[in-house]
């Protein structure tokens, strides 16, 4: 028993849905979730060669406006903003003087003066507080979380599922660009991103008319293969495209150059929080650096165990799963510069014993168009 | 709902004794908790085992989970069809999905386990939390 204020978990407007549709739910990032529905690898596979409905609605948005929003965006995060267009977004990541995340984010531009940041379900106040502390610009910053669900449609049969029943038509737009839509009469904001590696769009749009979403998308999507999806399928598929999940590849301690994220690091654009600090890293060097690895042996590694090379303890894997798609145990590790490199090996301890695993190239799975 | 030849324990073991052996596996809520399973990992033949030590682990998609003797014994036979088929423990907890056999070191250790009765009280009691 704990004194003090007891953490209510919050539900999503799907939540009911959810239980209806025979989810099993789990508390994760404060918020009771669908895990899974029909099974984890079936969930996967079905948005690999078909596609599936996820709800999202736990992950937050901030909203950036005024005169000198972009000024503000581009002072609090790493990648460069001042190039994106109208109704264009981009991966970022919020950023520490130190060179580490605060979160990694989607950045979204309705215009100069109106950025929309969807952010990680956990890191939402934080990330919230942190933009209004260093908010020394013309410009407004809010957390309008609230006002949103969020469903995720991925996978190949993800854009005509959506198009029997939205306008305009979301085959005409772009990776990473989105647009004003209306999806079941119902308005929002449709964009094409994802978290699965797949073809795929997220739309936002108001709690109220979750209900008449989630039940008129399935039903649209029921020839095309579309299923429910939770956030059990959620990993395994970002796991398997490499992308880092904040809280296991990204952290307060880890720089985005070690984490692989140099290409969002934009050190010529311009100041902004951590640009220092990633600058001195490249000249002096890194200290880890985030690798793949697939088990020789038949082990499953997962976060936190050990790994070893040469008979030393290197590092300790962030994430480590079965792979549905790959058919491999797969999993991402910290190790020294020394030793990242695809096919060397590595051993992962589990339970005691320490097992094969060989280093691969990054990502583990990248579609075929 | 859970077989009533069979006593559980709280880690959602169940044991089936036939004079001097228990059969192990894991309940059927137990299987339904993790989800798809993919791998397992047990000990040898001829490996001795003491009650509510772990025994091996049952690993999902998601998780790994301890499996823990509900009693000691030594290890007589071990379910090798789960070596390639751990989904077994999913479509047969209590029957295909069995996990080892042991010959009992005191068959009155069982006395101290939950019977299906009991055990249904106590996942409901669970769930209700």
């Amino acid at each position: 028993m704990t004194t003090g204020t007891a953490i209510q978990i919050k539900r999503t407007a799907f939540y009911a849905l959810h239980k209806a549709a025979g989810a099993r739910m789990v508390e994760f990032a404060g918020w009771e979730m669908p895990v899974e529905y029909s099974g984890i690898v079936a969930e996967h596979m079905s948005v690999r060669t078909a596609a599936g409905l996820f709800d999202v609605s736990h992950m937050g948005e901030i909203e950036i406006r005024g005169r000198e929003a972009l000024a503000l965006v581009q002072f609090v995060t790493s990648n460069d903003a001042s190039g994106l267009k109208d109704f264009q977004a981009q991966y970022t990541a919020l950023m520490r003087p130190q060179g580490s995340a605060v979160d990694d984010c989607v950045l979204h531009r309705f215009g100069e003066s109106h950025y929309f940041l969807c952010v990680n379900a956990a890191n939402t106040e934080k990330d919230f507080a942190w933009i209004v502390s260093h908010n020394h610009f013309d410009a407004e910053v809010r957390d309008v979380s609230d006002g949103y669900s969020q469903l995720a449609i991925q996978g190949p049969r993800a854009a005509s599922s959506l198009a029997r029943v939205t306008d305009p038509d979301p085959n005409g737009l772009g990776t990473y660009w989105f647009m004003r839509a209306r999806c079941l009469g119902v308005e929002g904001i449709l964009a094409r991103t994802g978290y699965t590696g797949e073809d795929g769009f997220e739309f936002y749009f108001t709690p109220e008319e979750s209900e008449r979403l989630w039940n008129g998308l399935l039903d649209a999507g029921k020839g095309e293969g579309l299923v429910p999806a939770g956030l059990g399928a959620r990993n395994t598929l970002r796991l398997e495209a490499g992308y880092a999940l904040y809280g296991h590849e990204l952290d307060e301690e880890t720089t985005l150059l070690e984490a692989n994220l140099g290409w969002i690091s934009k050190l010529e654009k311009g100041e902004f929080l951590g640009r220092e600090a990633l600058l001195a890293e490249k000249r002096g060097g890194l200290r880890k650096k985030l690798v793949g690895f697939e088990m020789l042996d038949r082990a499953i590694a997962r976060a936190n165990y050990a790994v070893w090379a040469a008979g030393i303890e290197v590092g300790r894997v962030t994430s480590g799963s079965p792979a549905p798609f790959l058919k491999k145990n797969i999993g991402l590790a910290y190790v020294p510069p020394e030793h990242a490199r695809p096919g060397r090996e590595l051993e992962i301890e589990i339970r005691g014993r320490r097992w094969r695993a060989r280093q691969v190239p990054l990502p583990f799975y990248k579609r075929t168009l | 709902m859970y077989p009533v030849e069979l006593q559980y324990t709280k880690d959602h073991e169940w044991l089936r004794v036939d004079e001097s052996t228990g059969t192990i596996g894991i309940t059927d809520h137990a299987q339904k908790e993790l989800g798809d399973i993919v791998y397992v990992e047990l000990p040898k033949d001829g490996e001795r085992m003491t009650a509510k030590e772990t025994l091996g682990s049952v690993e999902s998609v998601k998780a790994v989970s301890d499996v823990y003797s509900p009693v000691s014994g030594q290890v007589v036979a071990v379910n090798s069809k789960l070596q390639d088929k751990p989904e077994l423990i999913n479509t047969d907890p209590y029957g295909e999905g069995w996990l080892v056999r042991l010959r009992l070191t005191d068959p009155r250790e069982a006395e101290g386990l939950m019977s299906s009765e009991e055990y249904e009280a106590y996942v409901q009691g669970k769930a209700a939390h």
